[in-house]
């Protein structure tokens, strides 16, 4: 069944889509969060509020793609979800996306940058690589995801993949600062 | 700069996510099509090459290499490269030690006391640059004693000896052992001295100060002492990368690549001592818990010493590194493994030495200072 017919299943509050939601992203979504979270628990209450936060959102909401923001709900919450552990915990965990800031660390960013035009140079950026290359930098980036899933999943050898990333990195520096984000 | 890149990480056009998200690799196929011309353009170019071959002569490259005073060796570090150059006095041209000849030398004329000789030797490239490494008189020969954790080190040429902290013997007792111990044995006890076992160590290198001790000529096993096994091809690559670490943020990929090696033994961090100038010892010490601290030090710090011990018991091991320059990010612990920490946790990386020789070819040592005269003994 394709996204659109399951929107237009959610639509008709038919909560048969909800199960072929969790039948065809359920994976992606657990993976998500856990290389989030690392917490079985923690992954599947995160994964269980997404459906949830589905169900309540479309309607009024038809997005397309879907899987993009099912995905962003998911690793929201399990963001979320984090930063009350680490409060609690008092210790900070390491996600992936801190090699970008510890690629940019020495660099001073342009003051009256803000999120949003920052992620649309970010987007741009992204247009500019292959998209093998893409890929890999969102999987590790966004979605979090280990070194050697990544590896299995663009059929490349793991040093191959850091490769690639330290690559990208570079070129994402370049490209901020030329864009005149970071001095 | 964190909030804000997390932030905008949220805020990413959909069909980037999409696209990672559903991403498959695509299936590489070579179209017959395709790599008809391009094997049809090989067998031409292979038939013309044949065809060819006995109008011209190979070509040659030549280089004026550096002959050493008594002409016997080849320092130039060039690839595959036939050399020619003066010779005086030689009879026999080979390649220096730090270059691995691929052709028997071409034995030049034994009467030629000048004049220019072109020599067939083909070196490859040399693993080792001496580079920063002081140069080491011959006769200045050292061993390196570990008696119960204790470490010592002598000069046998003048008939001195020097030690750490918490030696259990006498300098002078250890000095005349030393000095009537025959240097081509590697081992001895002390009977009757201690319940303790003298283990006379070879050194391979060493620095101004204080000598490197890697492990025991004989190679014999006895406790934590060293042990090896051959290094297998994905530590092999790992190595490779980490030789070819040229930046910081090079350095902490390659702990992120070792990150995940759970290896049987490891060390639970490294202490970095700083040898502050002017002061005979180490002055201070910093646990270093983390790949990335590491690396700082070792950007900022050209001349730290790592010093391995084990997590359980704080026990120290005797191997100390040298870490010279940004090209020798290479820890070796005494039993002859490689450990690079990440987090100072349990996450550890490590690479078996096969032999002495080729720990030390694995090295990338600094400042050619050999000379036939005064070869630098590497075991």
């Amino acid at each position: 069944m394709d996204d659109s017919q399951i929107i237009t299943m959610l639509f008709a509050r038919n909560d048969k889509a909800l199960g072929i939601v969790a039948d065809k992203y359920g994976n992606l979504l657990y993976r998500l969060s856990d290389n989030i979270l690392h917490c079985r628990e923690d992954a599947t209450e995160c994964v269980n509020d997404t459906y949830l936060a589905v169900w309540n959102n479309i309607p009024p909401h038809s997005p397309n793609p879907l899987v993009a923001f099912i995905c962003k709900i998911t690793r929201n919450l399990s963001l979320k979800k984090l930063r009350e552990k680490t409060t609690q915990k008092r210790n900070a965990q390491t996600l992936p996306i801190h090699e970008l800031e510890f690629t940019l660390a020495d660099c001073t960013l342009e003051q009256s940058l803000d999120a949003r035009e920052l992620a649309r140079k970010l987007d741009r950026f992204l247009d500019t690589l292959d998209r093998e290359s893409r890929v890999i930098f969102m999987k590790r980036y966004w979605f979090c995801d280990e070194i050697n899933e990544i590896a299995r999943a663009v059929s490349l050898s793991e040093s191959n993949v850091y490769q690639k990333l330290s690559r990208t990195r570079k070129k994402l520096r370049t490209f901020l600062e030329k864009e005149g984000v970071i001095i | 700069m964190k909030n804000l890149l997390d932030t905008a990480f949220c805020m990413l056009d959909d069909r980037h996510i999409e696209e990672a998200a559903t991403y498959t690799p695509q299936t590489k196929t070579i179209s017959f099509k395709k790599i008809l011309p391009i094997a049809v353009c090989f067998v031409l170019v292979v038939v013309s090459a044949f065809a060819v071959k006995d109008y011209f002569s190979p070509v040659v490259t030549t280089v004026s290499p550096t002959i050493t005073t008594n002409g016997n060796y080849i320092t130039t570090a060039d690839t595959n490269t036939t050399v020619a150059g003066v010779v005086e006095g030689s009879s026999t041209v080979a390649c220096a030690p730090e270059i691995t000849p691929t052709t028997t030398p071409t034995t030049a004329p034994a009467t030629t006391s000048s004049g220019t000789v072109e020599i067939s030797l083909y070196c490859t490239t040399p693993m080792i640059d001496y580079t920063g490494w002081e140069s080491m008189p011959f006769q200045s020969f050292y061993h390196c004693i570990d008696i119960g954790g204790a470490y010592y080190y002598a000069d046998y040429v003048n008939n001195s000896s020097a030690s750490h902290t918490d030696e259990p013997l006498e300098k002078e007792k250890l000095g005349a052992l030393l000095y009537k111990f025959n240097r081509s044995d590697y081992r001895f006890e002390i009977n009757g001295s201690g319940d303790f076992t003298v283990e006379i160590y070879e050194i391979i290198g060493y620095s101004k100060e204080e000598a490197v001790a890697v492990g025991r000529k004989d190679g014999l096993m006895k406790g934590y002492y060293p042990y090896y096994r051959i290094i297998n091809n994905q530590e092999r690559e790992l190595l490779n990368t980490l030789n070819e670490c040229q930046t910081l943020s090079d350095f902490i990929d390659f702990a992120n690549i070792t990150a995940d090696y759970t290896p049987e033994n490891f060390c639970t961090s490294f202490w970095v001592y700083y040898k502050e100038e002017g002061k005979e010892d180490v002055t201070y010490s910093i646990a270093i818990d983390s790949m990335e601290k590491l690396a700082i030090l070792l950007l900022e710090n050209r001349d730290v010493k790592a010093e391995c011990r084990t997590g359980n018991t704080g026990e120290k091991l005797t191997f100390n590194a040298y870490l010279k320059g940004f090209s020798c990010e290479i820890y070796l612990c005494n039993d002859g493994y490689l450990y690079l920490n990440k987090d100072g946790l349990t996450r550890a990386f490590c690479i078996g030495i096969e032999s002495y020789e080729k720990f030390f070819n694995s090295f990338k040592l600094s400042s050619v200072v050999w000379t036939p005269e005064n070869p630098i003994t590497v075991g």
